[in-house]
């Protein structure tokens, strides 16, 4: 009998306490914007910070509360972003989407290198002291403080140089704030061709330290049928809305630091057909 | 000395001195090379700017930049020639800084001016700070502060004692040994200037107790009243005393420095100014004796070239924008052996990556070290043994806040700003932690986050 007892009194005991909790929850219950919870459940929740706010729930909040017409998800995509579009019945902002790039191809065996560097291994404390075991200052240092940063394991240190794996990148630019000689940054998805060197330096000592460094000769800006490729404090900068990619500048480059990018197709033979 | 000698209360290390290494010749003097590279910047605080252009004819202690605010310098040329072109190259611990190149004619045009023996006259001395600071003298002891502003202290900060600091506590160094050794007489001079400018009549002179010759030159200057001789008219008379000092790194250090001869902390954060008190480099006070009683601008300067990886160690006098490869080969050159070259001394030295760079006005000594004096290790776990935390002279926690840096825990990172660098927590460290660079980092991020 006792069994009897034991069990009806903790039935009825667990009966009153949900009512109290019913009763509480409708009484307290938080006022809370559904468009929250909607967008939130849209977002790849990645929690990257790329948006700007702590997480894909800041985020939600944040463009349910403002409807911020600036508002963006990067690493989602233009799916989701229409979908955050669609539930709040604004219109979509067109975001071409990037992946992160690394403008540096100096190896360990195309830069040189004249020191050891025995310290932590860590790149912004190497650039803090006199650099790590490369000669370039403007280089990958190659110690991999951007694998540490990213969280989608889209980077690998290969040979002292990093270099982004493209199918993982959700283009959150942990990586670029992590860089502390700012070697990394974001190209849009359909760019053609990149200069892959970051060096300021003149022809003279770039030719001495790397073999495929750029010494802004601006042949390539020269012969860019575009006129799509210009020298912009130090660098040679391509400016991917007009590159057509007919890769003229891939062939004059006598550093070969021009490459093109994957899944370019080379257009210059139509571009031949066109002309004649 | 019967009584005990004095020296800072906490911390630090007594590392090998390796100081004989150089003491052996005469000071030589090097020769500048056909080109000589000056860096526009030289000192700590705001950038100068150039004032020299491509193809400008230049003569011996011309001004070839000037200040750009308060906490800034001059710099003037070494030598006399043609400006052949500003460019941006290395020099030491910056990537690109903005430099002047000289080609030197070799004929040293406006020399003759400052080759006279130097005279004080002190009618003058109102004017002595400009003249200081028109020569563009900092700090020879390493971090180049500009003296004209360390000797303004702020109206609320009345200073009642000069320390000259004689120390020289890094190890392989020897220059301000040398120049106490040599010319105590011009550094008491020097001296004795700066307490005029300041208005205070003590002047305590630290040095330490592994330099007796440094103390008995200098003891004997005072007594003969050597400071003296270079006067013109009637000057103060400031009490000055030598102050032995317990041979312990880094007692140079000014926080230290005080500490050891007047027993006053300065607390965190705070200036010398706040307990009353300026130190000065016995390096500073040759320049300023030369700046104030020739107009001698600061272009030249005493650094030590040692280490067993160098032909003939010793002291040179070399001109500011001398590639070290020209100092180097001054001394005899390289030997296979080397293996590290480090400008400064072994304990906050900065790491040298080539000779291509020139000699700065901050620079007292490069280290030409063979594999054995600069046996480097790998990093391996904190084993918390407290080591670091007992030859901390700032009374920081060291292996706490390296943890913290490495740990990302910026947050714990609000004492990091009080480390001064010296490397004694590294010295003794049983796992070769990499400490100093990890409070480095340490204050990149606690700036950063601030």
């Amino acid at each position: 009998m006792e069994i009897v007892e034991a069990t009806l009194f903790l039935a009825v005991l667990a009966g009153l306490l949900s009512l109290v909790l019913i009763v509480v929850s409708k009484k307290f219950a938080v006022e809370e914007n559904p468009l929250v919870k909607e967008i939130d459940e849209v977002l790849p929740q990645y929690n990257c910070g790329a948006c700007g706010f702590p997480g894909c729930s800041g985020f939600a909040q944040h463009m349910a509360d403002t409807k911020d017409p600036d508002g963006l998800c990067t690493p989602g995509g233009p799916d989701i972003q229409s979908a955050i579009a669609a539930i709040l019945g604004m219109e979509v902002k067109e975001a071409a989407p990037t992946t992160a790039h690394v403008f540096c191809r100096g190896d360990n065996d195309l830069a040189k290198a004249d020191g050891e560097y025995i310290g932590i291994a860590d790149c912004i404390a190497a650039d803090l002291i006199s650099g790590g075991e490369k000669v370039c200052p403007y280089g990958c240092l190659g110690l991999g403080s951007c694998v540490v940063a990213c969280d989608f394991d889209a980077i690998v240190v290969n040979n002292g140089i990093a270099v982004i794996l493209e199918d993982a990148c959700v283009a959150c630019g942990r990586c670029v704030d992590s860089c502390p000689r700012k070697i990394i940054s974001m190209v849009p998805k359909g760019a053609k061709v990149a200069i892959e060197c970051n060096s300021r330096d003149k022809g003279a000592p770039v030719k001495k330290y790397c073999t495929v460094g750029c010494t802004t000769c601006q042949l390539c800006a020269k012969n860019c049928p575009d006129e799509a490729i210009s020298l912009v404090d130090g660098n040679m900068v391509i400016d991917h809305a007009k590159c057509t990619f007919q890769g003229k500048c891939i062939e004059v480059c006598p550093q070969n630091c021009i490459h093109a990018l994957e899944g370019a197709v080379v257009c210059a033979p139509q571009a031949e057909e066109e002309s004649a | 000395m019967t009584t005990a000698i004095a020296g800072f209360k906490k911390g630090g290390v007594h590392p090998l001195e390796g100081k004989e290494l150089s003491l052996g010749g005469e000071l030589v003097e090097v020769e500048p090379p056909k080109m000589v590279m000056v860096p526009v910047t030289q000192h700590l605080g705001k950038p100068s700017s150039c004032l020299v252009e491509k193809k400008a004819d230049v003569t011996v202690g011309q001004v070839l930049a000037e200040p750009d605010g308060f906490i800034s310098s001059f710099v003037h040329s070494p030598v006399s020639g043609k400006v052949l072109k500003v460019f941006d190259g290395p020099v030491v611990g910056v990537y690109r800084a903005k430099i002047i190149q000289i080609m030197n004619n070799g004929k040293y045009e406006g020399a003759d001016q400052f080759a006279s023996e130097p005279r004080v006259n002190w009618s003058e001395k109102d004017q002595f700070l400009e003249r200081i600071r028109l020569a563009g003298v900092v700090g020879m002891g390493g971090a180049a502060f500009p003296t004209n502003v360390k000797l303004g202290p702020p109206p609320d900060a009345p200073v009642d004692t000069l320390i000259i600091n004689g120390c020289e506590c890094e190890p392989y160094l020897t220059a301000d040994d040398v120049l106490m050794r040599d010319t105590p007489g011009q550094v008491l001079a020097g001296a004795r200037i700066m307490a005029g400018v300041l208005g205070v009549d003590t002047i305590l002179i630290g040095v330490e107790n592994n330099k007796p010759r440094a103390i008995e030159a200098m003891t004997v200057a005072v007594r003969e009243q050597a400071h003296k001789s270079y006067d013109d008219g009637e000057g103060p008379d400031p009490t000055i005393k030598i102050v032995p000092l317990k041979t312990r790194y880094p007692q140079g250090a000014e926080k230290q420095l005080i500490d050891a001869t007047l027993g006053r902390r300065v607390g965190s954060g705070k200036l010398p100014f706040a307990v009353g008190v300026v130190v000065q480099n016995v390096g500073t006070c040759v320049a300023v004796l030369d700046a104030v009683g020739l107009g001698k601008p600061l272009y030249e300067r005493v650094m030590t070239v040692t280490g067993s990886a160098v032909a003939k160690p010793g002291n040179y006098k070399v001109k500011i924008g001398t590639p070290l490869q020209t100092v180097v080969d001054a001394a005899g050159g390289a030997l296979p052996t080397l293996r590290a070259m480090v400008s400064g001394g072994p304990m906050m030295g900065k790491s040298l990556r080539q000779l291509e760079v020139p000699v700065v006005k901050g620079m007292s000594g490069l280290l030409m070290l063979t594999e054995e004096e600069a046996a480097a290790h790998r990093e391996r776990d904190c084993l918390r043994c407290g080591r670091c935390v007992d030859a901390c002279p700032m009374f920081l926690s060291p292996c706490d806040l390296a943890a913290a840096v490495e740990f990302k825990e910026y947050a714990l990172l609000d004492q990091v700003m009080d480390c001064v660098e010296c490397g004694c927590c590294q010295y003794g460290c049983p796992s070769r932690r990499n400490i100093v660079q990890w409070m480095r980092l340490g204050k990149y991020h606690w700036r950063k986050a601030k």
